[in-house]
């Protein structure tokens, strides 16, 4: 058998792959899944992308609290002048002791700092306004320097500073009405962008650079193509793994509904709920397209089983649904496009963030499968000897389990570990489908490496006195990547619905995270019906696509079946 | 003879180390099951409480080095305070573990042995799983043969979309529907809760029969897509192969050449797939059973993994290993007889 | 005895803002008439067809007992199906937690007088002037002692209600044939004490009594060391254990051996396969077992007619999943659940699947959620900040939605139909603005502009344990995150298993745990509250310890006389209430479906809150 190029033979395949049938339809259904996933932060969001406001709220609470911090300073002052003062440098806790008092100080300065920006940024940019804002900082940097530099004995009392604080609350308080008072000034700001972290960044970057890849004919980009998936995959993960955010503290929404922000303009995602945002005068509401869906003005369902009044003496009770900025009317068919779940959260913005993390553990699941097996395969094929016997002694002991029932096991029972080691539980899947799955590959793989070791080429190399490591990995390891290629797709597929499986049973994602299978779980628990189909159908889809595209790989990788 | 001693060899040192995976897996797992034992939402306690999880940490090994405590397992010398006098014990219970047969009992319900447990829960999904297997090798090898004959036709097409679409569907969505459907909520066809009905008598055969409708419907289909997809593929290239072509050309019937040559042939790395498809079964019966509340095993592993039972899970997955091997072991004979380059020994 | 409740678990019950409104209809009957949520009936017009014998109850359990030994497994679903299968001395009335005789047919209650040589006088107490004088009141032949008279100076203490005396029923049976004898008790209380009996739910109940004995084949006595408001409870839910089974000591036992130790028992007890086969003394008699179901049939065993049950057998059925059970009882596959979802017991009414065959109600038993929090963590200490998470917490909102109305705010865990709850005390609001603001005093607020409150650097951040799988828990955390950040404090939800729970739970390592307090009718605070339960591993998680407390609870402990104790309780409430040491939750009613079959029907506030043994069929 003549030798395998990669180089030559990739695109080759590539191209009979993507001629196929099918094959760029399911291309695109993935990369909308995808998409989907890597955009959900801009497709459903409680955030405006851009708002242009007074957020007259948090003026007023700085405004407010300005002058007891500066009034706390006093003690804190003390504390921190006597710490100083008992300071011997040959005794470790008296430093230690100045040290604390004086980091407490520093944090004080920095809460009064952060409220007298807020005050600079919306009070009126007349000058009467701004310059007893500029005099107070003035007067608070050259404290804070002489804070700095220990020289407690120089500073005047805080209780100065507050009582210019108290004044400012006089001059300042923003206007009421016929009361006067200050006018505020609209600012820009950004609270959906602002609250992207990087790797989602990341992710939607790499992805845009990725998409033409698809539309267009690669062939000398093969490797440019894999090093941007790569980014992205991991970018992707770091986005559905990130660390809980506690949630938001202050909504944009809500601010704008209880007048606490004054609004100029905003521009929301087309879907302005944010997967976590409850509503809880309007949980487990049915599809709003649907008729039984329809409430009236008390929060009470007009048709349907929900309107059923019980013949004894409880009706079900209700409270007005609160309809805030930016949604949609209260029974217009699109506010709910799939309903919502039993704590009035939007289940479409929960399927779209939810596939961030059924895609990142079954892609990047599939990803370690294939990297181990082919790694370990090929290494062993290559090597034989002990290393061989180890191997298929392992592979031998995993596939005797039963895979799913493995992974289900492992990831129960190392979920809680996981988690208090501070490792998202759905790290811990990945984890535990990698280590079951990649036995599978493995075999296909070392039956690969056994037959090319041995072909003329190999040995051809061998005698020419290369290194066993550079035969490896030039020669040996990209003509054993065939029946590894194959199966890709498929080991994504049941990475997929391992993870989706766990979570339905309740091991997998931490609460609050959506994802497809803890969907699909929460509809068992709760009943809800409507809750069931979406999920589902997007695990289909996902996994028909990826099975179609695979189907297409095998073919293309093997030209008697496509005869 | 030696292969045969080589074989056993080889699989008793597979089950050893499954058993040592599934024992030093379990017990990582956090929260002790001594703790279960005593825990209870009106539980209250003071010292006495407290003396008793020590006394039943040690009567059960739970305090000693991971080691001691897989030996214990293992057998057939208990080594608890109880244990055999060989290792400082009081000689009253000198055998136990996996190789006297004994699995322990749950921590929970000391009164329940776990092996016959397990068995009598196997006793539920065997059947489950063994019809389900039998139905999706009667579907997918006729289904897998006739596809592979008659590739790029029409029905080629069609009942390859649909086994694809059955390989992707996963169970427990597929399970929900087929509630929604069938159950008393939709057309109201079928039960779909447990095995039996109320007023059934035990041999209401009929009865049992409509229940386990559709829990081996959805443990089979995703076999089916499997079995089909590998029978076509199989009978594709043999179709295609020169020896076939040879027996077009030497004027065989096409029946004959269909049977004889094809079919036969491309059975052989479908039996592969026999060894396979029961530990599917069994696992997918984890799902299966929990969505349609039938107590067997699958159903008795979760609980056993919600409850902490240590003991019980790694004997779920020790049996469903055995099973596992058997199974590999099977299809190995199998193969050995349809093929007669293994069989010949050539490969 | 009064009957304290009975008045106030009517549902004639002013509505608070979070209930449910009503409409009139059936809401002024009676609350222990029975079949009074039935659709086709009004108990004030229509009588109660006859009472038939016949018919196989199916009713649903969402988990099957460990085993059926009561000792052994204090669960719910245990002492549920022990109810039909066995009894107690005393039972308690439906309704009004009243004792009243079972296995034993008359008891009578005597007090102590220890002498200042702590000799002890046994009888009825009556005080005559300078003296006391002690009248025996049990049965002639078995006086405690002769009348006597103690000059005052003498007594050191007197503590009132601590001898019980009973005469057993005659003619009760084990379901094997075996006579009842007072044996029999006296084995539960001795098992009781011996450590390695796997009963450490159960012993601190016989803790305090001292003595217990024989009279004669009918008759027995228990000694109670001190004056104790709930001794009476105690013996009431004394059960029995087979002497001739379980004793391996007796000379009942087949087997006897008298020279068994102590640890020898306790083993032959634990692993006893008659804790799954259970053998009692009830009108119906444990015939299965299964995986899916426990069966009993009804058998004589010398039970009176309103005891002695109307179905020929009863099948506790499990069905783990609570949305499943609706769809069984609409398909007939069982006769009974109380555990319908919110949205299954609403929209059952409207559906014809449903009210062809069943119809719905609810009743309450004491139980109620709660969060407690872990005092010995330094951020929680504070009870500004715990009241301030309590103000941040919006059960009106999980009320309205979750439960649709049905479940109620409550201000302390126990019974809140008693003289010692004070339905006054209103719960706190849902107001994130005083919350922020009490933590501000409290020292917390925004000092890196990260909009989480915090204090030496580090954000107030707490992490609440619920137990994986449980959907209230879960759902309620999921909303309290929410609410809690508005108020600038960080929420962590800790699903776990429950072994895990417990474990950390025992071993202090925990901010805060979601839990229900599931506690008879009569409840004692002080395994939760008194500082003397302080310590890894008791039932007072919180760590809470105040002097005030700890005297108000034993104080009221030894307090015999309802209207006194019910007041000290009532202050104690209001004193834990001010403390937030648990942020309070609600009280969820049962709702129940009921087959249209099932007649006399009654839902009362003590556990299990329905006696099968009353209800019959009638098609």
């Amino acid at each position: 058998m003549e030798r395998f190029d990669a180089a030559v033979a990739i695109p080759g395949v590539w191209s009979r792959w993507r001629a196929q049938r099918g094959v760029r339809f399911a291309l695109s259904v993935l990369a909308l899944v995808i998409s989907s996933a890597i955009f959900a932060p801009f497709l459903a969001s409680a955030r405006p992308y851009t708002l242009l406001a007074v957020d007259r709220g948090a003026y007023e609470t700085s405004l407010a609290e300005l002058e007891p911090l500066l009034r706390n300073w006093n003690a804190r002052l003390l504390d921190a002048a006597a710490a100083s003062a008992a300071l011997r440098d040959d005794d470790p806790r008296s430093v230690h002791a100045a040290w604390e008092t004086h980091a407490a100080l520093l944090r004080e300065v920095r809460a009064v700092e952060l409220r007298l920006s807020t005050l600079r940024r919306y009070a009126s940019s007349e000058r009467a306004a701004q310059v007893p804002l500029d005099a107070l900082e003035l007067r608070l940097r050259g404290w804070t320097g002489k804070v700095h530099a220990g020289e407690f004995d120089d500073l005047g009392p805080a209780s100065e500073l507050a009582a210019s604080a108290a004044a400012l609350r006089q001059s300042h308080r923003p206007r009421d009405g016929s009361l006067g008072g200050m006018r505020l000034r609209e600012r820009r700001s950004f609270p959906l962008l602002a609250d992207l972290s990087f790797g989602e960044w990341l992710a939607a970057l790499a992805w845009l650079a990725a998409l033409p890849l698809f539309v267009r004919r690669a062939r000398a980009r093969g490797w440019i193509a894999l090093g941007v998936l790569a980014v992205l995959l991991a970018s992707l993960c770091a986005a559905a793994f990130r660390a809980p955010s506690g949630l938001s503290t202050r909504e944009v929404k809500l601010g704008v509904a209880t007048g606490a922000i004054e609004l100029a303009s905003a521009w929301y995602p087309p879907i302005p709920f944010g997967p976590d945002e409850t509503r809880m005068s309007e949980a487990a509401r049915p599809p709003t397209w649907t008729s039984v869906a329809e409430i009236d003005e008390h929060g009470r369902y007009v048709r349907g089983p929900r309107a059923a009044q019980s013949t004894l003496e409880l009706v079900p009770s209700a409270r007005p649904v609160a309809v805030l900025p930016a949604e949609p009317s209260l029974n217009s068919p699109v506010r709910h496009l799939l309903g919502t779940d039993a704590l009035g959260r939007d289940v479409l913005a929960r399927a779209l963030w939810g596939g961030r993390a059924s895609l990142a553990v079954g892609l990047l699941s599939a990803s370690g499968v294939l990297f181990l097996g082919v790694l370990v395969g090929a290494l062993a094929g290559y090597l034989r000897g002990v290393f061989d016997a180890l191997v298929r002694a392992l592979i031998a002991i995993l596939q005797s389990f039963p895979p799913f029932f493995l992974v289900v096991t492992a990831a129960a029972i190392g979920a809680e570990r996981a988690a208090s080691a501070s490792l998202q539980p759905l790290a811990w899947v990945t984890l535990v489908i990698v280590a079951v799955g990649w036995t599978g590959i493995a075999r296909l793989v070392r039956a690969e490496a056994l037959r090319v070791r041995e072909l003329d080429y190999v040995s051809a190399v061998r005698a020419l006195g290369y290194s066993r490591g550079r035969i490896f990995f030039r020669h040996v390891l990209p003509n054993v990547l065939t029946p590894a290629l194959a199966a890709a797709a498929f080991v994504a597929i049941s990475a997929l619905l391992a993870e989706s499986s766990v979570s339905f049973l309740g091991f997998g994602v931490r609460l609050p995270d959506p994802s497809w299978g803890a969907l699909l779980q929460e509809a068992r628990a709760g009943s809800l019906a409507w809750l069931i189909a979406a999920p589902g159908l997007l695990i289909l889809v996902t996994c028909l696509a990826l099975a179609w595209l695979g189907d297409a790989a095998r073919d293309a990788l093997d030209p008697r079946e496509s005869r | 003879m030696r292969t045969l001693l080589l074989g056993s060899l080889r699989a008793s040192a597979t089950l050893l180390g499954l058993v040592a995976i599934a024992f030093v897996l379990l017990r990582l797992a956090p929260g002790d099951p001594a703790q279960l034992r005593f825990a209870s939402d009106d539980a209250v306690d003071s010292g006495a409480a407290a003396e008793a999880l020590v006394r039943f940490r040690s009567e059960h090994l739970l305090d000693r080095p991971l080691h001691v405590q897989f030996l214990h397992y293992l057998g057939p010398f208990d080594l608890s305070p109880a244990g055999h006098k060989l290792f400082g014990g009081s000689g009253s219970q000198p055998w136990g573990g996996l190789l006297a047969g004994d699995f322990g009992r749950e921590y929970l319900r000391p009164d329940v042995e776990i092996a016959p447990e397990v068995l009598r829960r196997l006793s539920v999904t065997l059947p489950l799983a063994l019809l389900s297997a039998l139905l999706a090798y009667a579907l997918a090898l006729p289904l897998g043969v006739w596809q592979g004959l008659r590739r790029a036709s029409a029905f080629d097409r069609w009942s390859r979309a649909l086994t694809l679409l059955a390989y992707c569907a996963p169970v427990f969505w597929v399970a929900l529907l087929l509630q929604e459907l069938f159950g008393p909520a939709g057309l109201d066809w079928l039960p779909i809760l447990g095995l039996r009905s109320r007023a059934a008598p035990s041999g209401d055969w009929g009865d049992l029969a409509a229940h386990a409708v559709l829990p081996i419907v959805c443990l089979s289909y995703a076999s089916i897509a499997t079995i089909s997809r590998q029978m076509r593929a199989a009978t594709a290239e043999i179709a295609s192969s020169d020896f076939v072509l040879a027996a077009r050309a030497r004027g065989v019937r096409e029946r004959a050449v269909i049977w004889r040559h094809i079919v036969r042939n491309a059975l052989v790395p479908a039996t592969t797939m026999v060894g396979q498809v029961l530990p599917w079964l069994v696992g997918g019966s984890v799902i299966v059973e929990t969505v349609f509340e039938i107590p067997g095993m699958g159903k008795y592993a979760l609980e056993s993994l919600q409850r902490r039972e240590y003991d019980a899970v790694a004997a779920c997955v020790i049996v469903t290993g055995v099973m596992t091997l058997a199974g590999l072991r099977l299809s190995d004979v199998l193969q050995s007889r349809l093929d007669p380059r293994v069989r010949d020994g050539a490969v | 005895m009064a009957l304290p409740w009975a008045s106030s678990c009517s549902p004639s019950e002013p509505a608070t803002e979070s209930s449910p409104p009503r409409t009139s209809g059936n809401a002024a009957l009676d609350a222990t008439a029975p079949d009074r949520f039935r659709p086709d009936f009004d108990p004030r017009r229509d009588a109660l067809p006859a009472p038939r014998r016949g018919g196989k109850v199916v009713i649903h359990v969402e988990t099957l007992p460990r085993q059926l030994n009561y000792l052994l497994d204090n669960s719910g679903v245990t002492r549920r199906i022990l109810q039909e299968l066995h009894g107690t001395l005393l039972e308690r009335d439906l309704f009004t937690g009243v004792h009243r005789p079972l296995l034993a047919d008359s008891w009578v209650v005597e007090d102590t007088l220890v002498l200042r040589d702590e000799r002890r006088l046994y009888g009825e107490l009556v005080e005559q002037g300078e003296r006391w004088l002690v009248v025996p009141r049990s049965t002639p032949s078995h006086e405690l002692s002769a009348a006597v008279e103690v000059p005052k100076a003498d007594v050191a203490r007197i503590e009132r209600g601590t001898v019980y005396t009973f005469r057993l029923r005659s003619g009760i049976h084990w379901h094997d044939g075996a006579p009842l004898r007072p044996e029999d008790f006296l084995l539960t209380w001795r098992l009781a004490r011996i450590p390695q009996v796997r009963c450490d739910e159960k012993r601190f109940e016989f803790e305090h009594i001292v003595h217990a004995e024989k009279l004669d084949e009918r008759s027995l006595r228990f000694f109670y060391d001190r004056q104790y408001f709930g001794a009476a409870a105690v013996f009431g839910a004394l059960t029995p254990l087979p002497t001739h089974i379980y004793d391996l000591r007796a000379p009942q036992h087949p087997n006897a051996r008298p020279e068994a130790t102590d640890e020898e028992l306790a083993r032959y007890v634990n692993e006893h396969p008659a804790n799954r086969n259970w053998i009692g003394v009830g009108p119906y008699r444990l015939v299965e077992f299964s995986d899916e179901y426990v069966e009993a049939e009804r058998v004589d065993m010398g039970w009176p007619s309103q005891d002695a049950g109307w179905f020929d057998s009863i099948r506790w059925r499990l069905i783990t999943d609570d949305a499943l059970a609706y769809r069984a009882l609409c398909a007939g596959e069982i006769d009974f659940t109380t555990r319908l979802l919110s949205d299954d017991f609403f929209r059952a009414s409207s559906d014809p699947e449903f009210t062809s065959r069943a119809y719905v109600g609810h009743f309450y038993t004491p139980r109620a959620s709660y969060i407690g929090w872990n005092l010995r963590r330094a951020q929680l200490a504070d009870a500004r900040v715990r009241t301030a998470l309590a103000l941040a917490t919006d059960w009106d909102g999980l009320v309205q939605s979750f439960y649709r109305g049905l479940a109620q705010r409550v201000t302390a865990e126990w019974f809140d139909g008693g003289l010692d709850y004070d339905r006054e005390l209103e719960p706190l609001p849902f107001d994130v603005q005083r919350a922020r603001a009490l933590l501000a005093e409290a020292g917390w607020y925004d000092r890196d502009g990260d909009g989480f409150v915090d204090r030496d650097g580090k954000p107030l951040s707490i992490e609440i344990l619920t137990q994986a799988g449980s959907r209230a828990g879960e759902v309620f955390l999921q909303r309290y995150q929410e609410t809690l950040a508005q108020a600038g404090v960080r929420l962590d939800i800790g699903a776990v298993a429950w072994p895990v729970l417990i474990e950390r739970v025992r071993e202090r390592e925990f901010d805060g745990v979601y839990k229900v307090w599931v506690v008879p009718i009569q409840s004692d605070p002080a395994q939760r509250w008194h500082s003397r339960e302080v310590g890894t591993g008791s039932a007072n998680e919180t760590s809470f310890s105040a002097p005030d407390v700890d005297r108000l609870i034993e104080v009221s402990a030894s307090e015999l006389d309802d209207a006194r104790r019910g007041a000290m309780c009532r202050e104690l409430q209001r004193r834990l209430y001010a403390e937030q040491a648990y942020n309070y939750g609600v009280k969820v009613p049962h709702r129940f479906g009921a087959s249209l079959r099932l007649r006399n029907v009654r839902v009362g506030p003590v556990d299990p809150g329905f006696r099968v043994r009353e209800w019959y069929f009638v098609d």
